[in-house]
């Protein structure tokens, strides 16, 4: 029998679902993307099933661009198969009020995932746009933003400690300080708390769930504005924030597509 | 601070990156801020000079990228002011039109690495710098070039010389045509040549004439086309020709007549391929270069005696131009003295009598003569003492004596062989075999009595027939023997003064 990933989105899966699946020769299978392990099912996957729309942060959320994303670039032979109870005509989506039009040969027909694929719209945010705006350079929305004049000023604090031997109180009234890390990294909180959740049912969680943990190891640092000279000394604060941007930066590269516009394609 | 104390402007709304950026490079750059556009060129025209603009894309709350429009302002009103983009937008769209705009580098602030970007700040400060350097030195060459043109003025106002220079313009305008120059010796050749120079499509680039006759036949082809060390014993590097030295401008070779077959074949190469091949090498060096020749001998004649390839004659002669021997045109002659007199009114420096007599000589050495006799005279004035020149200033032969060669020889040695519109003049010796000994004849009878009369100082001699050196008198009487050795026993002054070559 062949297996199909199930991404329930926050909502459990109506048990219909499952047996229709069985009797046309499919077991379902749910997988939680911020766990770690789902990925080592996927070379022997039919495909990723997605009950649409998820939920999550108190709204209804459409993941499959992140899904399509991540399926085109890894498992392109894989069927990204969408399911839900909106009336959709999009040649992989099982249309939950009437499982029993759907029979083995239907499942024969759905697609492998392309990234030029136009997919449907569904009820729900698009998490592909929202990513979009989390890595924005500017604007209310933008989290990298905030981390990089953070790691600017790290950068440059560590350069002065380490390689200019400038003294540590020098730096502090001179740069850290008039930066107000404190505030600054209360605002990127604040920014995350608000993103981070909304990821949890896309292939990006895992890895924003490492970024969670990174930003732990340093939040008292911040918290106190820079004041303490060794996490900064020993390479620790500049470190984690680099893992950090490291991290982003995979995400940006895998998941926001830079399209030129007419003018200079 | 650096020793070369570069001043950076920092544009950025964000307060914050301007103090972090201070700081940061502090002991490299010297740095002012502006926080909008309106500072920005409030600073721009009142702060003194910036070396580098670091513009921010997005200057207010309004996430419209102002910076991408202020940019062509900058280049407009500051062009020697270089803006790098710093901005925290990293989309290709920003970057393209930025660039687009005239912004010499894209840094973007998530990105910042304190090495790379000194090193951006000081390598775009540097090459904006070398290109303002680049300018200047530009500049400097065309003022030379323009000083160079007018120590080599194409004066005249005469009919004939307004023709040639409207032709000579028009010629111009074609930077491929090879252009053939005749006339006789100091008829200002080289003066032409440069005129079309400096009216044509090559006049930024080089000029370069040289004087086929004053080098010797072993040592021209290297001369012209360069060679590789080793061609040849003493050829101990590689060195360029005139031909690389003019490329993309234009070559002037002077006594294009007295060149040997060998060179002729090796021209005649280059005026077809544009191909030269240094002494010694293997390899073509191909070279966009612009040849002008100049000769005062009769080519159609050469060619009639097989001196000069026909095949090489047809590619020079693609346009002819033929100067005019200043005896015929006299009106010139006035305009002439006071350009080498540096005067408007000759009767300030000339009486009426040395003018009359300058403006009936024949200038056999036409305006090279006149030159050398106009410094001759001043020199005479001073040791005589006298405010103005008189006929006891100029060199006897123009004073006493009749014309040496009539109009009418020059106009039958032209190239293009047609027929003498007047008389010929009687020669001092009778029977010349052809027109070139006819020329000869003269020319040696002239260098024999201006010996007598000099008390054989060849110097004097020299400066009387207007050569530049007594190594040109030497060259010329050699060239005559060479060809003429029946001659010489009617000049027993000549014979006498240049013994080693008579015998």
């Amino acid at each position: 029998m062949k297996i199909v990933l199930l991404v329930d989105g926050g909502r459990p899966a109506p048990q219909a679902l499952t047996a229709y699946c069985e009797a046309v020769g499919f077991r379902l299978i749910k997988i939680t993307p911020t766990e770690g392990g789902w990925q080592k099912l996927l070379p022997e996957a039919f495909g990723v099933m997605l009950l649409l729309p998820a939920w999550g942060s108190g709204a209804y959320l459409d993941s499959s661009c992140l899904w399509q994303h991540f399926l085109a670039d890894q498992y392109p032979h894989l069927r990204l198969l969408m399911t839900s109870y909106e009336q959709v005509d999009y040649v992989n989506h099982l249309d939950l009020l009437r499982l029993a039009d759907y029979d083995a040969a239907w499942w024969q027909q759905t697609q492998e995932t392309h990234i030029t694929e136009e997919l449907p719209y569904f009820t729900g945010i698009d998490l592909s746009e929202k990513l979009k705006r989390f890595f924005a350079g500017h604007g209310d929305d933008s989290v990298v933003a905030v981390l990089s004049r953070i790691r600017l000023v790290v950068q440059m604090a560590s350069r002065e400690l380490q390689k200019m031997q400038t003294p540590y109180s020098e730096i502090y009234a001179d740069l850290v300080k008039p930066a107000q890390l404190a505030n600054k990294w209360r605002e990127w909180r604040n920014r995350w708390i608000n993103y981070y959740p909304l990821f949890e049912h896309t292939p990006l969680a895992g890895k924003l769930e490492q970024i969670a943990l990174l930003t732990e190891g340093m939040e008292h640092w911040m918290l106190a504005g820079g004041k303490e000279q060794e996490p900064l000394a020993n390479g620790m604060i500049l470190q984690v924030l680099n893992d950090m941007r490291e991290q982003l930066q995979q995400i940006e590269k895998q998941y926001v597509v830079q399209k030129l516009s007419h003018t200079y394609r | 601070m650096s020793s070369k104390n570069y001043h950076i402007l920092i544009v950025d709304d964000d307060a914050e990156f301007h103090q972090q950026i201070r700081y940061a490079f502090r002991r490299q750059f010297l740095f002012s801020g502006a926080i909008n556009e309106k500072q920005l060129f409030e600073k721009l025209s009142g702060e003194g000079h910036f070396d580098l603009i670091l513009l921010d894309l997005v200057l207010d709350d309004s996430e419209t990228k102002k910076g991408l429009d202020i940019i062509p302002q900058i280049a407009q009103r500051y062009p020697n002011i270089p803006v790098i983009i710093v901005t925290a937008d990293r989309s290709i769209d920003t970057v393209v039109q930025a660039m687009k705009q005239g912004a010499r580098n894209f840094l973007v602030k998530d990105d910042f690495d304190y090495d790379y970007w000194e090193q951006q700040f000081s390598a775009v400060i540097d090459g904006s710098k070398l290109k303002q350097e680049n300018l200047v030195l530009r500049a400097e060459v065309d003022r030379r070039r323009a000083q160079e043109n007018e120590a080599y003025p194409f004066i005249g106002e005469s009919t004939q010389i307004k023709e040639i220079k409207r032709i000579l313009k028009l010629v111009s305008e074609e930077p491929d045509v090879t252009v053939l120059i005749t006339g006789e010796t100091g008829t200002g050749k080289e003066v032409a040549a440069r005129y079309l120079h400096a009216h044509g499509a090559r006049s930024k680039q080089p000029f370069q004439a040289v004087n086929l006759s004053a080098i010797q036949d072993s040592l021209l082809e290297s001369t012209l086309f360069g060679h590789k060390k080793g061609a040849f014993t003493g050829a101990s590097r590689d060195m360029e020709g005139y031909f690389s030295q003019a490329n993309t401008g234009i070559l002037m070779l002077d006594e294009i007549g007295d060149i040997d077959q060998n060179i002729q074949i090796k021209l005649l190469r280059f005026l077809e391929t544009k191909l030269i091949r240094p002494v010694g090498s293997d390899q073509d060096v191909q070279l966009d270069v612009q040849v002008v020749t100049a000769t005062h001998r009769n080519l159609t004649a050469a060619v009639a005696e097989s001196r000069f390839r026909a095949d090489l004659f047809q590619r020079l002669k693609a346009m002819v131009i033929e100067l005019p021997p200043l005896r015929s045109r006299r009106d010139d002659i006035p305009l002439l003295l006071s350009h080498y007199f540096e005067v408007d009114d000759l009767q300030k420096v000339l009486t009426t009598a040395a003018l009359d007599a300058m403006l009936n000589y024949n200038w056999v050495g036409n305006i090279r003569e006149l030159k050398n006799t106009v410094n001759y005279a001043q020199l005479r004035a001073r040791i005589q003492d006298k405010k103005r020149i008189d006929e006891h200033c100029l060199p006897t032969e123009i004073t006493s004596e009749q014309p040496v060669i009539p109009v009418s020889f020059t106009q039958n040695n032209n190239t293009s062989g047609s027929a003498p519109t007047d008389n010929a003049g009687e020669t001092p010796h009778a029977g010349p075999k052809n027109i070139d000994e006819e020329h000869a004849l003269i020319d040696l009878d002239r260098i024999e009595k201006l010996l007598i009369q000099k008390n054989k100082v060849k110097k004097d001699v020299a400066i009387a027939i207007g050569l530049e050196n007594t190594d040109n008198l030497r060259y010329r009487i050699k060239k005559h023997f060479e060809k003429h050795p029946h001659l010489f026993t009617n000049f027993p002054t000549i014979s006498q003064s240049y013994r080693r070559i008579v015998k």
